[in-house]
């Protein structure tokens, strides 16, 4: 292929698969799932800030919900302290849905910062 | 630099064993074009945009913290819950030399 | 006496180890021109550079691509990625300092490049396995049950990951002697599961894409994508020692 500044491709690198669909979905997934990256921004102040808080809560109550398997498995906690436990989170995941809701931010909001590649894909 | 990676996705490196860095990359210098021209189902540049961007190595409970677009903190979560476990392992292991002695 | 601008951007492509040909008409990002500036020990091919935001567009993406590849037809690049400037001054205390460490890059990376394999993995099998609602589930409590739903939940996660470890293992195997090194990225929670980079010898590539033709056959339970020849981006990570070299903390 010739060289021109229009035509800037020297080799086309080769791409092989017999499920090119299959891969572009899962590609484009798993680059949106970039290194979460808040940006507070002075016009948006409040969604950058909203997105601070819950993505850590979120990470936290993972990490939570986590842990409290490991001590059920663990078998010391009681029956009724398992209720309690259980029950606790399971408002806490409710809870965070609301606020997710509230503040129009998807799950993949908090996951992932789509930042300038989500919009380009 | 070299930090532990712990928890889903796990990276490898068989031959040399280095550590992998774990470090974001912020594009605190790019911006999007205002009108992008893709395709939708271009594989080949997906493939290759996974090679020429950096995306670093995704590990949930990783964050960059920026304001007005420059970074100025990253967050490694996964590196304090490392920690934390560490030090419960520790203070157990403690405790049980303590309540034998 | 006016002073120089220290502060003066570039747009890196790649380090080489000497200066090499490139074409004239070659355009880099931006469409700008394409040079090559001494630094310490190693030449750095470049782009001048001003206040202008790098944009993140197919064209630019592919542009940087194409440099770095020029490149690798003459020499050994240690590639950035897309999208960094630095200032002269910048790449020039990084080259200095890091100078034993890039040269034996150099030397690892030298007649290679870049080759990848991603493997999808459907696991209908594992979904199937789940069931959401046991006996014990009924007898206890709401708060009970939903920590053991979430214990079968990830238990699932765990037995994912060590049957991706498996199929990484098997990948490994499968590429080993063939490949100088490898990188190997692993994501259970997903169904794009293992994502790899080889370093591959250029007298070993026929042999290499003569294995992995085999790939389909050999696991019909697994979808893959390979690609290559690539830079060896991922053996290079100039971007990321460089942020760390600048103090970045």
């Amino acid at each position: 292929m010739e060289l021109s500044p229009e035509n800037p491709l020297s080799a086309e690198p080769e791409i092989d698969t017999s499920h090119a669909q299959e891969f572009v979905e899962e590609l484009r997934r798993v680059g949106d799932t970039l290194p979460s990256r808040i940006n507070i921004d002075p016009d948006s102040v409040e969604q950058g800030l909203a997105k601070l808080v819950l993505t850590l809560i979120e990470f936290i109550r993972r990490l939570l919900e986590k842990q409290a398997v490991k001590r059920m498995e663990g078998g010391d906690l009681s029956p009724e302290q398992i209720e309690e436990l259980g029950l606790a989170l399971m408002k806490l995941e409710e809870k965070l849905h609301d606020l997710k809701t509230q503040f129009g931010l998807s799950e993949e909001d908090l996951n992932l910062d789509l930042g300038p590649i989500g919009r380009l894909i | 630099m070299n930090l532990l990676v712990h928890g889903p996705p796990i990276t490898s490196r068989a031959i040399n064993k280095r550590l992998v860095a774990i470090m974001s990359s912020p594009f605190d210098q790019i911006t999007i074009d205002g009108e992008s021209n893709f395709e939708e189902s271009d594989i080949s540049l997906l493939e290759t945009l996974d090679h020429v961007l950096n995306r670093g190595l995704v590990i949930a409970g990783e964050i960059t913290i920026s304001v007005a677009d420059i970074d100025l903190i990253f967050i490694g979560l996964n590196v304090l819950v490392s920690s934390v476990e560490k030090a419960n392992e520790v203070l157990r292991e403690r405790d049980r030399l303590t309540s034998e002695g | 006496m006016k002073s120089v601008v220290f502060d003066k951007k570039f747009y890196p492509y790649c380090l080489v180890g000497q200066t090499v040909g490139l074409s004239e008409l070659l355009r880099g990002v931006d469409g700008r021109e394409v040079l090559q500036r001494e630094v310490g020990t190693l030449t750095a091919v470049l782009s001048e550079w001003d206040d202008k935001k790098v944009e993140l567009t197919r064209e630019n993406v592919l542009r940087h691509d194409a440099v770095v590849r020029q490149v690798l037809e003459e020499a050994t690049p240690l590639p950035f990625r897309f999208g960094h400037l630095v200032t002269a001054h910048q790449l020039e205390s990084y080259v200095e300092s890091k100078s034993e460490t890039l040269q034996s890059k150099l030397q690892h990376l030298h007649n290679c490049v870049e080759m990848s394999v991603k493997i999808i993995w459907n696991r209908e099998a594992e979904l199937a396995s789940q069931t959401p609602e046991t006996e014990a589930m009924q007898k206890v409590g709401r708060g009970a049950a939903f920590l053991m739903s979430k214990q079968a939940e990830f238990q699932a996660e765990q037995s994912s990951s060590s049957e991706v470890a498996a199929i990484a293992s098997w990948l490994k195997s499968r590429t080993s002697g063939l490949v100088r090194d490898e990188l190997v990225v692993l994501r259970p929670a997903e169904k794009l599961v293992v994502s790899a980079s080889f370093l591959v010898e250029r007298s070993s590539l026929a042999a290499y894409k003569n294995r992995t033709a085999l790939f389909d056959e050999e696991r019909s339970d697994l979808h893959f994508l390979t690609s290559g020849p690539w830079p060896p981006y991922s053996f290079s990570n100039n971007e990321l020692e460089f942020k760390t070299h600048l103090g970045v903390s």
